[in-house]
């Protein structure tokens, strides 16, 4: 009997007919079966630096086995790898990568780490699950890169296999999400928080779009919440945006918003903030919020020097949030 | 004025079908989360080491 599903993955809960999929494109009812079609089948496998997720608090300098299969349960208009995120797979050719496989795949090729990236790794949940059990039993590292829109039940039992996480905050405002991402604030809120209990390596990144996310107030209200919420140590990268699929009627974010952004959240009392997505002197350094030591100095996708020392501060000794080792 | 019983007892017929179908429609939904099931439906490329491009052009 071909039955009709409800998805109980993300806060979506889709209703799928028969032959149909979700609006991930990628959980498909298969003969009253809930299927996810691209389990083992990426449709993007790179070797990355870590510094490009970004994740800069996680063995900077090293690299990281990059995959993706198609499929966002969003559909945010400045998304900027729709052709991707919003395919189908009937229209997509992907790779045969069974999880079994990768660990193996990333250590030839010199990556120390496995990242679920690109996408929405969420959505191709039971792929982006059997491949961190494997990855951890070789004993690399999982990072997630990610929206966060799932519940939580699921969530909870992928979190243990993940080492670090960066959790796009797309901005602190519900109608935002609704409007641009067709989502909702809370069900990310509620994932930054999980993530962090739970012990991940948590890094949040906010994608400024002029005159949408960028006022003073909704930065300084997103800053409060982090700190509030999950630590004044919780790195943040203020990503600067592009014109994009949609969104091409917006101007790049200029340099000055990302640097009023930077100061916001320093003033708030953020330990750790990061401009991104645009060359600066110092916007991607790490800096000791204690004594101002440069601890990691980066240039683009380069260490230009690592002084952080047994995961401390070489000058003061204050400990610095992550994974260094 | 008379009514045909027959094209009554139709009608009735029809209503009750369709209110039943109603009722039972919500119970054919079930809930679920995806179970892995390998069956690609799109083309699928064969991975070599040179199928891996050294920095993704794909952001994140």
């Amino acid at each position: 009997m071909s039955y009709t599903l409800q998805c109980e993955l993300c806060p979506k809960y889709c209703i799928i007919e028969p032959g149909q999929s979700g609006e991930c494109r990628i959980r498909v009812n298969r003969n009253g079966k809930l299927t996810s079609v691209t389990y083992g089948y990426p449709c993007a496998v790179h070797k990355d630096p870590i510094e490009k997720k970004p994740v800069f608090h996680m063995l900077p300098g090293s690299w990281v086995l990059s995959i993706a299969t198609v499929g966002c349960n969003l559909h945010c208009k400045n998304c900027q790898n729709w052709e991707i995120s919003q395919a189908n797979p009937e229209s997509t050719p992907a790779y045969h990568l069974p999880p079994e496989a990768i660990p193996g795949y990333a250590m030839e090729n010199g990556c120390v780490s496995v990242a679920y990236t690109y996408t929405e790794p969420l959505v191709y949940y039971e792929y982006t699950l059997e491949s961190s059990r494997q990855v951890h039993q070789a004993d690399l590292r999982n990072v997630l890169v990610t929206a966060g829109y799932l519940n939580k039940e699921p969530l909870k039992k992928l979190l243990p296999y993940i080492d670090a996480a960066n959790i796009d905050l797309k901005a602190f405002s519900d109608s935002f999400y609704r409007k641009i991402c067709d989502a909702t604030l809370k069900p990310v809120l509620d994932t930054l928080v999980l993530a962090r209990t739970m012990g991940v390596l948590v890094e949040v990144t906010n994608l400024l779009i002029p005159t949408l996310n960028d006022s003073d107030n909704e930065i300084q209200e997103l800053c409060k919440w982090i700190a509030g919420n999950m630590g004044k140590e919780v790195p943040l990268h203020f990503s600067r945006f592009f014109p994009q699929y949609q969104l091409r009627n917006l101007p790049p974010t200029p340099l000055s918003t990302l640097e009023r952004a930077r100061n916001i959240a320093l003033d708030t009392g953020l330990y750790y903030v990061y401009i991104g997505n645009i060359m600066t002197d110092n916007g991607e350094n790490t800096i000791c919020h204690q004594c101002g030591k440069i601890l990691v100095q980066r240039q683009g996708y380069t260490i230009l020097a690592m002084n952080i020392k047994n995961g401390r501060c070489p000058r003061c000794n204050t400990e610095v949030y992550g994974i260094w080792k | 004025m008379e009514i045909d019983r027959r094209l009554f007892c139709k009608l009735l017929l029809f209503s009750s079908v369709s209110l039943l179908a109603g009722c039972i429609r919500p119970s054919r939904i079930k809930k679920s989360i995806a179970c892995n099931e390998n069956g690609y439906p799109g083309k699928v490329i064969p991975l070599d080491r040179n199928a891996i491009r050294r920095i993704g052009k794909w952001a994140g």
